[in-house]
């Protein structure tokens, strides 16, 4: 019995035509993913709460707030006699208040998009910061005694100047 | 020589992501790890099991398992692929040990019991899967992952003369598997 038998032409063909590729079944993934976060050798999987989504929508909510009423003090109708084109108040407050639903928006979205894709939103998580920035320094230059703005102003700068990136809580 | 062959040069060599998921954690580097090999450690695991899926899945994930953990050991002189194909073959080795040892607390069937009706003719993916465990392996090793036998002897611990033994007896099994059914005008 020889044992050196060859693959005919027709058998190696046969051999090269098998599949080398399949997917597993997709739940594989997660449930691989899963147990090496559950062995400590994946980072635990960043979950964004709910808390945190309100707490973001409150943060937000108070810059709107207190954009809203600034730009309101700002522009409000000088006594009578102080001449020139009196501002309209509502409309610059109106939009402001729109500024700020769409500021809100959009981090409620980014939260979204963190919650599924997880750490993938970073460039969106600093433009957010910036722009909360942004806004607390015009509300600053507003209102330059309102305790709460400079308490948001002064941890702002302080977590910028640390180059940290978490979350602010006010 | 690397897999990392693509055109796309922006995609990360597994070496990048490897050492995201070594040093951060990095879930999404895993991820793309786990979607660029597991295709093709799947099917392999899946014929080396005989075609069990459930074992498949589960030594899928124990070889990733065993790959992240061990991932500070492994040199990158072979590629990450031909690594971790290793791994899940040792893994599934371990499976069909553990199978073996089931089997022999029970009543002992000839293996040949374990070949599909001789009536119909198999196609191949069935043939293979029916061949007894030790020439199943040989036979993938070397005829559809293209190992020689002096690798193969190395992997599965074997000396290199029983390594071409079992794929001589592996090849005449699968013949007769795969040959057509013979009907009696054929024999009369």
């Amino acid at each position: 019995m020889s044992i050196d038998d060859e693959l005919s032409d027709h058998e190696k063909a046969a051999f090269a035509e098998l599949p080398t590729e399949r997917l597993p079944p997709a739940p594989l993934e997660d449930r691989v993913v899963g147990a090496l976060q559950q062995r400590g050798l994946l980072a635990p999987r960043r979950r964004v709460p709910l808390a945190a989504r309100v707490a973001t929508a409150v943060v937000a909510g108070l810059v709107l707030f207190v954009a809203g009423a600034g730009t309101g003090i700002r522009f409000a109708p000088t006594p009578a006699g102080a001449g020139g084109a009196a501002p309209d108040p509502e409309s610059r407050a109106a939009r402001v208040q729109q500024t700020g639903s769409a500021y809100v928006e959009a981090v409620a979205r980014l939260v979204d998009t963190s919650t599924d894709e997880g750490g993938s939103t970073d460039a969106g998580l600093e433009a957010a910061k910036a722009a909360l920035h942004a806004a607390t320094l015009e509300l600053a230059r507003l209102r330059p005694d309102d305790p709460t703005i400079r308490l948001m102003l002064t941890v702002l700068e302080e977590r910028a100047a640390s180059g940290r990136r978490t979350t602010y809580w006010f | 020589m690397d897999v990392n062959t693509s055109s796309e040069a922006s995609r990360p060599s597994d070496q990048a992501l490897a050492a995201r998921v070594q040093n951060l954690g990095d879930e999404r580097a895993f991820r793309s790890l786990y979607r660029r090999h597991t295709p093709a450690l799947y099917p392999f695991v899946l014929r080396l099991l005989g075609g069990v899926e459930a074992d498949a899945e589960d030594v899928v994930q124990e070889t990733w398992l065993h790959a992240v953990g061990s991932l500070r050991r492994f040199r990158w002189e072979s590629s990450f692929r031909t690594w971790l194909l290793g791994i899940g073959l040792n893994q599934s080795r371990d499976v069909l040990r553990r199978r073996a040892r089931a089997q022999s607390a029970r009543p002992r069937a000839d293996s040949v019991a374990r070949y599909a009706p001789a009536e119909e003719r198999m196609d191949l993916e069935r043939a293979i899967a029916s061949l007894p465990d030790g020439y199943r392996s040989v036979l993938l090793l070397h005829d559809v992952q293209g190992f020689t036998h002096e690798e193969i002897s190395e992997r599965l611990e074997i000396a290199v003369g029983t390594s071409r033994s079992q794929l001589h007896h592996a090849r005449r099994a699968l013949r007769g598997l795969l040959e057509p059914p013979v009907t009696m005008k054929e024999t009369s």
